[in-house]
């Protein structure tokens, strides 16, 4: 799964730590999610989106 | 290093190091006096005292788990997962050589080999772990 995250937090002008503080996770979970490394669970992608607003759509999109 | 795993991971080690001091204290004060008491279940009962702060130990590794969040809980069980393999292949192997007449060694080393292998799969997996859950 492909996702826009590393952008959205820039435009923000946060770090992975500041992600990490605002989804109560830690900054090695952001940075998997970021890089690729990890699909996060439904609840997690949620809290995301719901970070920066938007719909978890808009910031996750699939593999194809 | 962020809030998240600054929390947890202190919690952790106060738990963790109240298990391994306790610990140590009973290792240092039990075992030099096993020898003193000469009824087996006396001496048996005080062997296993300190399994009274492993059990701690144990208890305090189960709640760091559960304080994790889903992916350091889902690479910390891929881990075991592969450590624990890596432990019975180990040691059922080395119980065959014995069976051939190699030196009997203590069951002590199985939790050495295991806490070896977890400790080596967790750096490896922080340097090139992948999940898709």
């Amino acid at each position: 799964m492909k996702n826009k995250l590393r952008n959205l937090r820039k435009d923000q002008c946060w770090s992975q730590a500041d992600l990490a503080d605002r989804l109560d996770v830690s900054r090695q979970t952001v940075n998997a999610i970021e890089t690729g490394k990890y699909d996060p669970s439904l609840p997690l992608a949620f809290k995301i989106a719901n970070v920066f607003g938007l719909r978890i759509e808009d910031v996750f999109l699939p593999e194809a | 290093m962020d809030k998240f795993t600054k929390r947890i991971t202190r919690t952790y080690w106060l738990e963790l190091g109240a298990a391994i001091a306790l610990y140590t204290v009973f290792i240092f004060t039990v075992m030099p006096n096993l020898h003193r008491f000469e009824v087996l279940w006396q001496r048996s009962a005080l062997a296993l005292l300190p399994m009274v702060p492993f059990i701690l130990g144990m208890i305090a590794i189960f709640r760091h788990f559960r304080r994790m969040d889903e992916f350091q809980r889902a690479q910390a069980f891929e881990v075991i997962s592969i450590a624990s393999a890596g432990t019975m292949f180990l040691t059922f192997g080395y119980g065959f050589l014995e069976i051939a007449g190699w030196p009997q060694i203590s069951m002590f080393w199985v939790w050495m080999t295991m806490g070896a292998l977890w400790f080596i799969t967790n750096q490896i997996y922080r340097l090139f772990g992948r999940h898709h859950p």
